[in-house]
């Protein structure tokens, strides 16, 4: 009885000794401090992502008590879109949303949103690349901190490459050159008439998948002034020849797969090669079966990808939640936090210092895939802003499915997208 | 005369060029820091760093370098993740400050089985456990049953050494209500293991003292080839560890017996492991009935059946769960074949959560049925 008391007796110990530790910790929190400032902030970063972001912002709230975020998945870039416009009607908009570089114009034009130009230590402007201060930029004024930002590089399957007798350490530079893989690549296994393996999948998804396209012929999406639609040119009418034979000359590529479905063909060994984006590179390299290859955005005259991904706005109104917001989106942004974020996600790094780090240096030393992305940087542009871009897009997507689905003419289709356009430009120009 | 001249003259403004060129590849790392260690020993992490101040330095080698240190670090498995921030003064000399983020170190929490059938017995420990001792990344966990057995275990384990790993531990049951094991008995055993050989291959041996009606002595040098954890660059991976027994019993009876693990993974798509094993053993002699051969099905309740003679295929699939990444589901079926003279055959299966947290290794909850449901909860240590 005495030795089983005494064995009770320590594992009660033991207890009371966590306990007490614990407690002390709590009481010693609750009474050094006091209530730090909530924000809110909405954001579309999705598995892996959001695990990489959450546990970003639990550091950051771990590290002081000035300033609790509280993360809140919305839904992607639309959905967080829709959202936010309904919260902005309604004034429930949090603190800091991550709006998506293509919709910020909504937020401006309406005036849900104040520039944070003078807000900006010139060590951050200096630092951040020049392209993804564009990205956040209208009338000479920042609206957003650039922060999940992403170019389309060209995946490709090295397995599928060693099977057709390509040298998997030399994918294609040029959209030619993608043809002649594209044919080699492109196997019916079972001999059953169908395709089995497609050699190429281009889903030109509405604005993003043609402007990069027509600019490497040296054409423009929309004129600088944003009044008039460009892309029914000659050289509009080019890069939609080019997927036309593609997808019935050479029958290299399906005709009516989206990103989606291409990007799940992609992944299910369907697809051979694809423009994907960068964001995609950490997902991809630890979940396929084959190795994956990343080269550069093939071109066909000139070089040239689209920037795309999000930025960080600071909706709230109050003097004292902007201040923390932006010290909160400064520490999420700074060099370390950069390079974590792209070394974890496979978006890109936004500082120089950060690019040329040691540590990012080492580290493509392992991973030299995520260096292909930041090697574009030097040609990428962001799209051609208007406040209609999400109705722009969704016209050029009707556009794109009626010349690659039920074959009309390009420049028939395009001159008639472009009418469209036009339309929403004007109305643009009367609202400003 | 005018032509050596010139000769000179150009061949110095190549030299100094190259010469320029080359220590533009080149760096002076004027001092290494280590921040963020609340625990971890500085000189602890510093052992792991291969790269010394005042040394001029490669570039390439430098990334080289740092790129196996960062990998030597996170196989401790003491840091959630580390930075390495570079930093030029006035002179464009390196200072190279190591930022690591190091995982919680003290652990309280309940582990065992519990078997559903009328002749079960649940096996429950409460265990304290601590793995930085002395921030040197030393391991000691002790653990209480607390139903119906009483007792004690305590496991140390240390690998502070760059390649020797010492660890032992101590067992002492009393009171177990068994069909098998009717005293109190007491296990010890210690294990030296030598990893500095091959990455592909450690060498190691254990003792054991064992006090359960009589004293015996066990001795078994092993090797282990390959690696249970997924190498970085291969989908597919083999772990094999072959193990001999030689022992004396307390009247100079001998104990003999070989013990050969061999385990597939292979990697299918989208984390998907696949697992397969097999184990062959046999053990025989004057073995003390503590440590007798017995079943290692899950679904089955400790020694169900014993022998000293078992082969243990298992298979397993590990699905980790995309949109909830800290959880993965584990589906298994487990099989021994066992006994002395007449061997029989078992079979169970079921499911497994294991839940990846900021703490070292997962928290596992195995459901599996065989000869009833056993529930099994654990951590790894």
């Amino acid at each position: 009885m005495k030795k089983h008391i005494s064995y009770l007796s320590i594992v009660a110990m033991f207890g009371i000794a966590i306990l007490g530790l614990s407690s002390y910790n709590l009481f010693a929190k609750g009474i050094a401090h006091k209530s730090p400032i909530e924000l809110t902030l909405w954001h579309s970063m999705s598995i892996y992502q959001e695990n990489t972001l959450e546990k970003l912002i639990d550091q950051y709230n771990s590290m002081q008590n000035d300033i609790k975020v509280n993360p809140v998945f919305q839904g992607l870039y639309n959905d967080m879109r829709i959202k936010l416009s309904n919260a902005a009607r309604s004034g429930n908009l949090p603190d800091i949303g991550q709006v998506a570089i293509e919709y910020l114009d909504l937020f401006v034009s309406r005036g849900y949103i104040e520039p944070i130009t003078n807000d900006i230590p010139q060590a951050d402007r200096d630092d951040i690349l020049e392209q993804f201060w564009n990205g956040v930029t209208r009338n000479d004024e920042i609206y957003a901190y650039p922060f999940n930002q992403s170019v389309q590089v060209l995946y490709y399957n090295k397995k599928a490459f060693e099977k057709a007798g390509l040298d998997p350490n030399k994918p294609p530079k040029t959209w030619d050159q993608v043809i002649e893989y594209g044919k080699k690549l492109t196997k019916d296994f079972d001999g059953d008439g169908a395709i089995d393996q497609w050699g190429v999948l281009i889903s030109l998804e509405g604005v993003f998948g043609f402007t990069p396209l027509i600019r490497q012929v040296g054409g423009e999406f929309l004129n600088e002034d944003r009044t008039k639609a460009l892309f029914n040119s000659n050289k509009g009418v080019k890069i939609m020849n080019m997927l036309l034979d593609m997808a019935y000359k050479y029958k290299i590529m399906p005709s009516n797969w989206n990103l989606f479905e291409g990007t799940n063909a992609f992944l299910s060994g369907k697809i051979a090669m694809g423009p994907i984006t960068c964001a995609g590179i950490k997902f991809a390299e630890e979940n396929l079966p084959w190795e994956l290859g990343i080269a550069p955005l093939p071109y066909i005259e000139n070089k040239s990808v689209l920037l795309g991904g999000a930025g960080l706005v600071i909706f709230s109104k109050s003097a004292r939640k902007r201040k923390a917001a932006l010290e909160f989106i400064q520490w999420l942004t700074n060099k370390e936090n950069c390079i974590k974020w792209h070394e974890n996600t496979g978006y890109l790094p936004l500082r120089k210092s950060a690019i040329n780090s040691y540590e990012l240096k080492s580290f493509y030393l392992k991973h030299p895939n995520y260096k292909v992305p930041v090697d574009q940087l030097p040609y990428a542009r962001p799209p051609d802003f208007t406040p209609y871009l999400p109705q722009i897009d969704q016209i050029i997507r009707y556009a794109i499915d009626d010349i690659m689905i039920n074959r009309k003419s390009p420049k028939t289709v395009l001159d008639l997208a472009a009418e469209k356009v036009d339309e929403l430009l004007a109305k643009n120009k009367e609202e400003k | 005369m005018r032509k050596p001249t010139i000769f000179m003259f150009f061949a110095l403004i190549i030299s100094l060029f190259l010469v320029q060129t080359l220590k533009a590849d080149n760096v002076f790392l004027k001092k290494i820091n280590v921040v963020g260690n609340r625990i971890t020993k500085t000189s602890y992490i510093l052992e792991k760093v291969t790269l010394e101040p005042g040394k001029t330095y490669d570039i390439d080698d430098l990334m080289d370098q740092m790129s196996i240190i960062k990998s030597d670090l996170l196989q401790t498995g003491l840091f959630e993740n580390l930075y390495f921030d570079d930093q030029l003064d006035n002179n464009k000399n390196l200072i190279l400050t190591i930022k690591v983020k190091e995982k919680n170190y003290l652990f309280l929490g309940p582990e065992g089985e519990i078997y559903y059938k009328k002749s079960g017995n649940p096996d429950i420990s409460v265990y304290l456990e601590y793995v930085n001792l002395l921030g040197l990344n030393n391991k000691i966990k002790v653990s209480f049953p607390i139903y119906e057995n009483r007792g004690l275990f305590i496991n140390y384990r240390s690998d502070n050494q760059r390649k020797l790993i010492f660890e032992s531990s101590v067992e002492l049951k009393k009171l177990r209500s068994d069909p098998v094991i009717t005293e109190d008995y007491l296990t010890t055993n210690f294990y030296l293991i030598y990893n500095g050989l091959s990455n592909f291959y450690n060498l190691g041996s254990g003792l054991t003292y064992n006090r359960y009606i009589d004293s015996a002595f066990i001795l078994f040098p092993f090797i282990e080839f390959g690696s249970l954890k997924k190498p970085e660059d291969k989908d597919s991976w083999l772990y094999s560890r072959e193990l001999i027994d030689i022992g004396y019993g307390e009247n100079n009876d001998l104990i003999y017996g070989f013990s050969s693990n061999i385990c597939y993974f292979k990697d299918l798509f989208l984390q998907i492991v696949f697992k397969i094993g097999v184990s062959f053993d046999y053990l025989d002699g004057d073995v003390p009935a503590n440590l007798v051969l017995s079943n290692i099905s899950r679904g089955y309740p400790a020694y169900y059946i014993t022998g000293n003679k078992r082969i243990s295929p298992k298979v397993e699939l590990i699905i980790p769960l995309q949109w909830f990444p800290k959880l993965t589901i584990s589906l298994f079926v487990d099989s021994d074949i066992i006994g002395y003279n007449n061997l029989r055959f078992i079979v169970g299966g079921g499911a497994g959560i294991r839940w990846f947290n900021r703490y070292q290794n997962p928290l596992i909850v195995d459901f599996a049925f065989g000869n009833g449901l056993e529930i099994n909860f654990s951590k790894k240590i």
